[in-house]
């Protein structure tokens, strides 16, 4: 059954012969072809009598190489060329080159930090976060139990605990949406968001003369993105809500903080207008002497002409900044790392010689550099992530970022000091050419491990392969110049 | 002076691999172990610095079963005194592929 499989396979080697030569000068074209077919076939005529998965991933190989030659025949004048292999060759795994990837990938996440939605509003929540000392008065035990009568008498008397009073009850009413969605609205008190500590892009202008203002509506940061696009234009447009036309006086900015009733949007209303209608909430701001009376987050709070009993409870709007959530993900990361890999950068050499002292500092400050530029890579990639969409659940989202964050530092770090073991000490590049050295079952007579090369001709790197009491770590072999004849050959040779 | 270009390793392999008697693409690649990618490229290269010539193979008889007539490459003078100069550099290049001579001794 595997014949027409290997049929296909051969007209998909054809295939990419053909495609290949296309890349070659047309005046070379006929010739070029001609050689890699009739090689083609010869390979093909000496593998026929073993059709196997083995001989035709060979086949792959070898057509896959037509690409290179097609290439290198079409490429730049040689001297281009030698030039472009010296310098792929030069900076194959210098510290240069891992540099560069590392702040180029940095620089890319910053970019999408900057073009995310969900980032600037996290940023922005961060900044406007809600007044402190902010209380919601309510009856123990219910919700929406304060009279309007009841607020406004609040307000007009003198208060000695506090110095601000908001109302706010809840209605449906009909959306300006497609679907005419009924939307949660709240009928707030005018200063309502004044109290919370919120800008409004077009502040509610107070009545002037005969004219009735017009009523400013607030939106939810939801609503705003479900049945606004998070248009940013949206603020100061006029729409219908319920019967009434409103203007858009702003949106409430994204923040963890979620007020009694998550209401799709806040009309702010004048005094005679919010009697009209049932109860709702206040919400209050503390002085310094209500403060000082709260306890566990709660404040007691007796209505001396009522004699109502109400608790008064603290309402903090804080949205952690993501700067801080990457901190403490990292703590953890750094605590974990030993977990993950061994974190002494102990390791010997085979003689006392040691790279000059300048070689020795210019590597640690490689390897604080790769830190840096892991650590900022962490930080936006999971700032990316977790806020590529504007979160409905702020909770969620600093979740999110939070493991992304710790994970991305553990194996970022983890590899920082993979990277940096195998990193020759006088030349900083990445040491090559894996070698198996000696026999895992001869583990107790000889070492058996792994022998790297730099590709400078400065040293030999041995990692044993299981840790004896004569061979723990890493040894360096720093080779003197008897050695120079294997290296002699520029990379950019022919 | 050609015979003091400096050749890559890969090059001195192949120019070697030529002169032990592996005239073809394929059988440079088989003997070197280097892929396909890298063997014509370098051929091309050192084709173009008059260190190796290629010519076709004739076409064979029709009804035989040979296949079609293939491209073999050979040493120059100029490529024998350059491959001659990179012995010096790379010792070992001899042991690892063994030339004609060298294998009728």
């Amino acid at each position: 059954m595997k014949l027409p499989a290997f049929f296909v396979i051969h007209a998909a080697h054809l295939c990419l012969l053909r495609i290949a030569s296309l890349l070659v000068p047309f005046a070379q074209r006929a010739e070029w072809r001609r050689e890699w077919s009739a090689e083609f076939s010869h390979i093909c005529g000496s593998s026929s009598g073993r059709l196997s998965w083995q001989s035709q991933r060979c086949l792959t190989s070898f057509c896959l190489g037509a690409f290179h030659d097609a290439l290198s025949v079409r490429e730049f004048p040689i001297p281009l060329q030698d030039a472009f292999i010296a310098a792929r060759a030069s900076g194959r795994g210098s510290a240069n080159r891992c540099l560069l990837l590392l702040s180029a990938s940095l620089a890319a996440f910053v970019f999408f930090a900057w073009v995310l939605p969900g980032v600037h509003s996290v940023d922005e929540a961060a900044r406007n976060s809600l007044r402190d000392g902010l209380v919601l008065i309510r009856h123990a035990g219910s919700d929406a139990t304060i009279s309007p009568a009841q607020y406004l008498a609040w307000k007009s008397r003198r208060q000695r605990y506090f110095d601000g009073l908001g109302f706010y009850r809840i209605s449906g009413e009909s959306s300006p949406t497609r679907n005419h969605r009924a939307w949660t609205v709240a009928h707030a008190s005018f200063g309502f968001f004044a109290l919370l500590g919120i800008p409004l892009d077009f502040p509610a202008a107070p009545a002037s003369g005969h004219e009735a203002p017009m009523p400013s509506l607030i939106l939810s940061h939801e609503a705003w993105i479900r049945d606004f696009r998070a248009d940013p234009r949206a603020s100061g447009s006029l729409i219908v809500v319920g019967s009434r036309i409103v203007r858009i006086a702003g949106v409430v900015p994204y923040g963890t903080w979620r007020l009694p009733g998550s209401p799709d949007a806040w009309l702010l209303e004048s005094s005679d207008q919010l009697t009209s209608a049932g109860s709702g909430f206040v919400l209050a701001h503390l002085t310094d002497l209500g403060k000082s009376v709260m306890t566990g987050g709660e404040i007691a709070i007796t209505d001396l002409y009522d004699g109502d009993e109400l608790t008064g409870m603290a309402f903090t709007g804080r949205t952690e900044n993501p700067w801080n959530v990457f901190t403490f993900a990292l703590f953890l990361a750094v605590l974990a790392l030993p977990a993950v890999t061994a974190v002494s950068m102990s390791e010997s050499s085979f003689s006392s010689h040691r790279p000059p002292w300048n070689r020795r500092i210019l590597r640690w400050f490689f390897l604080a550099a790769k830190v840096a530029l892991v650590a900022g890579i962490a930080y936006f990639a999971a700032v990316d992530l977790a806020y590529a969409r504007i979160p409905s659940d702020p909770g969620i989202a600093e979740f999110f970022q939070f493991i992304f964050s710790f994970t991305l530092c553990l194996f970022g770090l983890r590899w920082t000091l993979f990277d940096q073991r195998q990193r020759c000490p006088v030349c900083l590049r990445r040491v090559t050419h894996p070698a198996q050295v000696g026999l895992a079952s001869h583990t107790f007579l000889g070492w058996n491990g792994t022998e790297l090369m730099c590709i400078g001709g400065h040293t030999l790197l041995h990692v044993p392969a299981l840790p004896t009491s004569w061979f723990a770590t890493q040894r360096w072999m720093y080779l003197d110049n008897s050695w120079d004849f294997l290296f002699a050959a520029g990379s950019g040779a022919a | 002076m050609a015979s003091e270009a400096k050749l890559s390793h890969t090059a001195a392999l192949i120019l070697q691999a030529i002169q032990s008697g592996s005239i073809y693409g394929f059988s440079i690649m088989e003997l070197t172990g280097l892929p396909s990618g890298t063997v014509y490229p370098a051929m091309r290269r050192l084709e173009s610095e008059d260190l190796i010539r290629s010519e076709w193979e004739k076409e064979p008889e029709p009804g035989t079963k040979k296949g079609p007539a293939r491209k073999y490459y050979k040493l120059t003078a100029q490529g024998r005194a350059t491959l001659q100069a990179s012995r010096k550099r790379y010792p070992l290049l001899e042991r690892l592929i063994p030339s004609r001579e060298a294998k009728h001794v």
